[in-house]
């Protein structure tokens, strides 16, 4: 079961002190045409020495993971890149392409980002590991396949030798990224750079692989250079950091140092933004984030909400047919929502945490009836809007309205922003063209931008700017509800903040309700009134923020907390990581007859789910 | 996999149907064979006599219903321009020449554009690029008629390479082959260099860089194959244009198949003859996007057919 993780060495950021990769004055610059380039590294220094762990930490376009396809020479063509990068001592950047190429997963390995397109779709996993024996090590396919599988068992993947033949489409998200970790080592790396590894996974999964990859390395005795964005996890995995900013490195340290004594400001601001679970315990109301000088902005206390609740969702169900066979009749159904009730107050934010597939963005797109709900009531300011008529309904989304996670996806990249906004109202009628014109104006303002920029285009601002200019939108209707789906999840650590900070004192002014959609549980514990845990289509823990954080009951909701990296390396090694399950989809067979919800209260308006 | 098959072989019955209603319904708004088998002179009782003789004074439903019967039989008439003759004995007589000219042709269409697309995608922009587009749009641009009789006057005339009509050695059915195959080579590049280049972008391709895979095998061990949904799919959707360009190029080239027999048929309104035609045509389009729709899934584990 947990198990705690035992450090086998101090943190002091000496290792054996022997640097594997040397990089100093690294310099990128993209050619646009025969006169004009863009730098974007500006010469870079940093070392990792055998055995220790370099994190290279920013936001996005700071440069960190040009670097690390600069080390590799990965980048597209069109590339200059010049300065010194010694493997071993040996100088990397004048060797020709095929001795590159021969120590590029041998010497030198990497692994990505998205575990889920990193991978060939169209090869099994065991092809794709034995082939880097194949490549590297010369040696015949049986031997390669017998190696492949000790692999796979050495970054514990079950039943190593029956998953060789799997696709990867037939793994996890977890899986996969074992699977590439597999790779990576297949050719026993001196040097492994990991970018991003754990981004794109949940919580618990992301703590497994994060103990993975220290495993790994006190055995292998590796040097790694960890690319990431996220401090929480610089303070799990680093013996020492390198902030990156804008292609320049500001500052570097070991962990515990640069924890405790940051010098350059933005190193401050970057660790100020660091929402720190259980920062929040002794505060009643949500509180924004810190600003770059640390200073809080307290809200005005939002009049306690004693009215009528603006939104009641009374045991939605949604479930989504399974079609197969010739005749496509339906043979299972998953059941992604499963009798969930809540209930949603003027001026409140209920967040619904849970990790991927746990059914919580399709209960948001149900309440909207994006997705049409199998059963169940929703009622919106005292309407039943579960049955009625698409006619009627699109009045109703007056309403409500939602803010989705990836503001480059959500915004025609054609269209100026300032008819984006104007759209919802010229579409409902509630303003003529020159009125909705003055309002798009004011909401430019109210979300901090400057009415001057409705003409421009998306592609012009940047994540966190479109990201305000669809709040924008979303308010243009002032909606009495706001359902924000993953948000901020998108949004670079400062950025996250500054549209954190922006909803709540939006949700002050306005009194709008918000329903936010999470699962980063750090953020959640900042903004929520009051959280609901979802699992498997089920909420399984509902209650005020507090007592969830400070009393969870649900084994679940004591996981998704444990599994949450803090940023303090003096903590690290401390708590107990909890087993990766794979959850399976809740699908099952069209007879089967799911049981009611039922709760058990554990304190004031805090209950769980009854396990049957 | 098998009842799959099995389904889709189920399915492909009530396409037939329609087909043949649609087909007999055409070849009777066409004219009167009776007029065209007798010629102008002839009286009134002699047109009654033929006309009840072959069945064509009853209501049509009649006539379509006791088609259908013989079709499912295994009668699908006789033709009315050789006499005695059934018409399914004509249409197999000449369905190898159509079958030999149109598998050749994909397969020229495969070899060229196989490699044009590999080389237009990875010299994105470069000289080999332009050219593969520039021969691309020529491909798709030029009639097919005109390219086969340019053929002629080059290879055939001019260099008297080739032979240029009929069947009579296994070299006759380059030229033809490769007038019905050339348009399609030219879609066939372009969709390979575009569906190339988009997963040479994905992250996996990176991931073989990373491990040290060379650029040729990055190609064709890891690009190609996830590149080879559209290029088949595409395959599939020009199976028909395949037939019915072949109904041109074998008048061109006096090729004796199908497509020069169909011209024939309809011309002297021999209906039997066209009904088994079509017939043929449209069960051979539809085994073709079924041999494309079983590839899928041995290209791409992910589809599963079952």
């Amino acid at each position: 079961m947990n198990q705690i993780l035992q450090d086998t060495k101090p943190i002091d950021g000496t290792g054996t002190g022997t640097a594997v990769l040397q990089v100093s004055d690294l310099k990128v610059s993209l050619r646009l045409n025969r006169h004009r380039k863009i730098d974007i590294l500006h010469g870079i220094d940093f070392t990792v020495n055998q055995g220790e762990t370099l994190a290279l930490v920013g936001g996005s376009g700071s440069g960190k993971s040009v670097s690390s396809l600069a080390i590799m020479q990965l980048l597209p063509e069109g590339t200059d890149i010049t300065g010194s990068v010694r493997l071993d001592g040996q100088e990397l950047l004048n060797l020709d392409t095929k001795r590159m190429r021969q120590l590029r997963g041998s010497r030198i390995a990497m692994i990505f980002q998205e575990p889920m397109t990193s991978l060939n779709p169209v090869h099994t996993v065991g092809r794709q590991i034995s082939e880097v024996l194949r490549i590297h090590g010369g040696i015949t396919a049986s031997a390669a396949r017998t190696e492949t599988i000790r692999l796979l068992d050495r970054v514990h993947i079950p039943a190593a030798s029956s998953r060789f033949d799997d696709y990867p489409h037939n793994m996890s998200g977890g899986m996969r990224q074992r699977a590439m970790i597999a790779m990576a080592l297949a050719g026993k790396p001196r040097v492994l750079i990991a970018d991003e590894p754990t981004t794109a996974l949940d919580v618990t999964t992301q703590a497994q692989i994060l103990r993975l990859v220290r495993e790994l390395q006190d055995d292998e005795g590796m040097g790694v250079l960890f690319i990431t964005h996220d401090m929480g996890v610089v303070a799990e995995v680093a013996d020492s950091v390198a902030v990156m900013r804008d292609g320049r490195i500001l500052e570097t340290g070991t962990t515990p140092e640069l924890f405790a004594h940051p010098a350059d400001p933005y190193t401050r601001q970057l660790l100020n933004a660091v929402p720190r679970l259980g920062s929040m315990a002794n505060e009643p109301a949500p509180l924004p984030f810190p600003d770059e000088t640390g200073h809080v902005e307290r809200p005005a206390v939002v009049e306690s909400p004693s009215e009528a609740p603006v939104l009641e969702v009374r045991n939605l169900v949604t479930r989504f047919d399974k079609r197969a066979g010739l005749l496509g009749r339906v043979q299972q159904r998953v059941h992604a929502v499963e009798d969930v009730s809540f209930s949603l107050n003027p001026g409140e934010t209920l967040s619904i945490v849970g990790e991927s597939g746990s059914g919580k963005s399709t209960t948001a797109r149900s309440i909207l009836r994006l997705n049409e709900p199998t059963s169940g009531n929703i009622l919106l300011q005292g309407t039943d809007i579960s049955a009625m008529p698409k006619s009627r309904l699109r009045t109703m989304r007056r309403g409500m309205q939602m803010i989705f996670q990836d503001p480059y996806e959500s915004l025609d990249p054609r269209v100026r922003i300032g008819e984006t906004i104007m759209e919802p109202m010229l579409t409902q009628g509630t303003h003529n063209r020159s009125e909705a014109r003055v309002r798009t104006d004011e909401l430019l303002e109210l979300v901090g931008l400057s009415a001057g920029m409705k003409n421009r285009f998306p592609h012009e601002f940047s994540g966190g700017q479109r990201q305000r200019v669809s709040i924008a939108r979303a308010l243009a209707l002032e909606p009495a509800v706001l359902v924000a789906d993953e948000a901020v999840s998108a949004l670079d650590v400062a950025i996250k903040g500054q549209i954190v900070n922006l909803l709540l004192d939006l949700q002050a002014r306005l009194g709008i309700a918000i329903l936010f959609i999470s699962h980063d549980m750090s953020v959640v514990e900042r903004v929520s009134h009051r959280v609901a845990v979802m699992l498997s289509g089920r909420i399984v823990e509902i209650g005020p923020r507090a007592s969830i954080f400070e009393n969870p009951s649900h084994p679940y909701t004591r996981k998704l907390l444990a599994a949450v990296p803090i940023p303090d390396p003096a903590l690290r090694g401390t708590r107990a990581i909890p087993e990766e399950e794979i959850r399976k989809t809740p699908l099952y067979p069209i007879d089967h007859i799911a049981p009611p919800s039922r709760y058990t209260p554990v304190g004031p308006e805090h209950f769980i789910l009854d396990e049957s | 996999m098998a009842k799959y098959i099995f389904w889709r072989i189920l399915q492909m019955i009530p396409i037939l149907l329609g087909i043949t209603l649609i087909v007999f319904l055409l070849v009777r708004v066409s004219g009167d064979p009776v007029l065209l088998m007798l010629g102008e002179e002839a009286t009134a009782e002699q047109i009654e006599a033929l006309t009840k003789s072959l069945g064509l004074d009853r209501p049509l439903y009649v006539q379509y219903l006791s088609y259908l019967g013989d079709v499912l039989q295994g009668d699908l008439g006789m033709s009315l321009r050789y006499v005695n003759q059934p018409a399914l004995e004509i249409v197999m007589e000449r369905l190898p020449a159509t079958l030999t000219l149109a598998s050749t042709a994909l397969l020229i269409a495969i070899l060229i554009s196989i490699p044009a697309g590999i080389i237009a995608s990875v010299n994105r922009h470069g000289l080999p690029d332009y050219l593969a587009s520039f021969l691309s749009v020529f491909g798709q641009a030029i009639p097919n008629f005109w390219l086969g009789i340019m053929l002629i006057l080059i290879f055939g005339v001019t260099l008297q390479w080739l032979p240029v009509s009929g069947w009579d050695n296994p070299w006759s059915v380059l030229l033809p082959a490769f007038t019905l195959g050339a348009s399609l080579s030219a879609v066939l590049t372009r969709i390979l260099r575009s569906s190339l280049l988009d997963v040479m972008g994905q992250d996996f391709i990176r991931t073989a860089h990373a491990k040290g895979v060379s650029p040729v095998h990055v190609i064709f061990g890891h690009a190609l194959r996830n590149a080879a949904l559209p290029y088949i799919t595409l395959i599939g959707l020009e199976a028909s244009s395949l037939m019915a360009g072949a109904v041109v190029v074998e008048q061109v080239f006096a090729w004796p198949g199908i497509g020069l027999l169909a011209v024939q048929a309809i011309g002297s309104r021999d209906m039997a003859v066209v009904q088994t035609i079509v017939l043929f045509a449209a069960v051979i389009v539809m085994s073709i996007n079924l041999i494309v729709d079983v590839l899928y899934s041995f290209i791409d584990p992910r589809i599963q057919h079952g």
